[in-house]
């Protein structure tokens, strides 16, 4: 009989970046003050263009909870014409091509637009996932959010690393 | 690191020059020829209150008796064995048995680390296991070679506890993970203060600080604060730091070890480094395209081996064409 030591494989690889974004998207979602019309009804989060990562965190993490009195539900858009009434709106990397045709309409739908782009915030964004250093880290961009009818928290603004006024 | 298996050659060679046979030693031996090792106690305990007790062989007799008896008190029996011997080698001023009773003293001490093993692997006993491979360790030196080397059985030995510790993390509560990983690292760290270069001691510490970096961001509450998240970032982002001197050391010692790459590449991705992450990505892709294409073949519904491809194709392996095809594949499998 051996002592086997057999050295422990990893676990099989977490998809710690869309756990962290999900996290994220959730704080904004508390720390955000919508127009009165968003304050009842479900809260919608939708995610344009990924099928994986941050929607099945953000399904598996915060479908059937509350932000205040609201239900939280998550969809999943696949394309622009999908989306509508939610109160926040991520767009992954790979359909930021499409921001400017979204941010009408949620401008009109007083959707908090985040994305992860380059130049996120020049192209319409509320906010805007960066990576600074080794960490996720997001920006905020006051000016879109005045357009989107949206308060940003102090604290949210506080604990971004660029907000541009 | 194996068992020592220790195979009884025993035969007590009472010498010519002497008449054991209507002493106690003469039948001790004779009930111990007859596997009747309790009364070979009896009989052997008398002998050592008798003359017979400035005889080494009457000692080393009664160190084979000890170690034989199976029931009772093991670890006490296996003592007053090592006493026995110990006194059988004193005894013999001329030296004539030195090699043989060191080979009981051998014999009887691997049983310590013998327990060791049985304790570390069938009973989960860490402590246990430490204490016996001490005692086995320590009288060794003492009573048969202080100048043994034992830096491969100790590195065997803690990179093995060192293990098992990570074994046990995956199945207990998440408040004892933490305890038993740094367990598991002080072994670990036992094995590189001996071997720098050791493998699996570098492995099992990088292993170690990476799942403690996944589990700080996994295990945050749902309903968080924003400055928690932040914290748990930081803490994450430390602990995947403190993981990469160990892992590349492995990847040195081990240029093809898809497990070290497979870490590698976690801990850069959490870190956020794409270029890195992209560069064992590859590596692993690369191993296992021929996986999911084989797997393709035989179940093409499976969606989530779609997506895993349209990803290899797009982002490590890239091929704008085939790409395109399992774009197409996956649109398909979601809208049917």
């Amino acid at each position: 009989m051996g002592l086997r030591s057999n050295a422990p494989s990893p676990s099989q690889m977490t998809d710690t970046r869309s756990v962290v974004r999900a996290l994220y998207i959730y704080t904004f979602a508390t720390l955000v003050e919508w127009p009165q019309g968003k304050r009842s009804g479900e809260f919608v989060i939708g995610v344009f263009g990924e099928t994986s990562g941050v929607y099945t965190e953000l399904n598996k993490k915060y479908s059937g909870k509350s932000i205040g009195s609201q239900k939280i539900v998550v969809k999943n858009y696949k394309s622009t014409k999908e989306i509508n009434e939610a109160h926040i709106l991520y767009v992954s990397p790979e359909n930021s091509n499409y921001l400017k045709t979204i941010v009408q309409t949620t401008i009109k739908e007083n959707t908090l637009l985040v994305s992860e782009a380059q130049s996120g915030l020049s192209r319409g964004s509320v906010i805007n996932f960066i990576v600074e250093g080794n960490q996720q880290k997001y920006e905020i961009n006051k000016t879109s959010a005045k357009k989107h009818k949206l308060v940003i928290a102090e604290k949210l603004s506080n604990l971004a690393a660029n907000v541009v006024k | 690191m194996k068992l020592i298996r220790y195979i009884s050659i025993f035969v007590v060679m009472l010498t010519a020059s002497h008449s054991f046979a209507q002493s106690w030693t003469g039948q001790a031996y004779d009930f111990y020829k007859a596997k009747d090792y309790e009364q070979a106690r009896v009989a052997i305990d008398s002998a050592i209150n008798s003359v017979e007790r400035f005889d080494s062989q009457t000692w080393q007799l009664r160190g084979i008796i000890y170690r034989n008896i199976s029931s009772g008190d093991q670890i006490y029996y296996r003592e007053i064995a090592l006493e026995s011997f110990v006194l059988a080698k004193k005894i013999d001023s001329t030296g004539l048995y030195t090699a043989k009773i060191n080979e009981y003293l051998r014999n009887t001490l691997v049983r310590y680390y013998n327990d060791a093993v049985t304790l570390l692997l069938e009973d989960g006993d860490f402590e246990k296991s430490e204490e016996s491979y001490d005692i086995y360790v320590r009288q060794h030196k003492k009573l048969v070679d202080p100048n043994h080397d034992f830096r491969a059985q100790n590195i065997s030995y803690y990179n093995a506890i060192g293990a098992e510790y990570l074994k046990k993390v995956d199945v207990v509560e998440t408040k004892k993970k933490n305890e038993l990983r740094k367990k598991a690292i002080e072994y670990s760290l036992k094995v590189i203060a001996l071997d720098s270069l050791d493998f699996k001691a570098n492995f099992n510490i990088g292993i170690v600080y990476y799942n403690i970096g996944v589990d700080h961001v996994t295990t945050i509450e749902p309903e968080t604060t924003l400055e928690q998240l932040i914290l748990n970032q930081k803490k994450s982002e430390a602990a995947f730091l403190k993981a990469l001197p160990y892992l590349h050391r492995a990847e040195l010692l081990d240029t093809n070890n898809i497990a070290v790459a497979e870490a590698l590449m976690g801990c850069y991705y959490g870190l956020n480094n794409n270029e890195l992450y992209l560069k064992y990505q590859k590596m692993f892709d690369l191993r296992n395209l021929r996986g999911y294409l084989d797997r393709h073949t035989t179940h093409p519904d499976d969606i989530e081996n779609v997506r895993q491809l349209l990803r290899v194709y797009t982002q490590t392996l890239i091929d704008i064409e085939k790409a395109e095809n399992f774009k197409k594949i996956l649109y398909d499998l979601e809208n049917p």
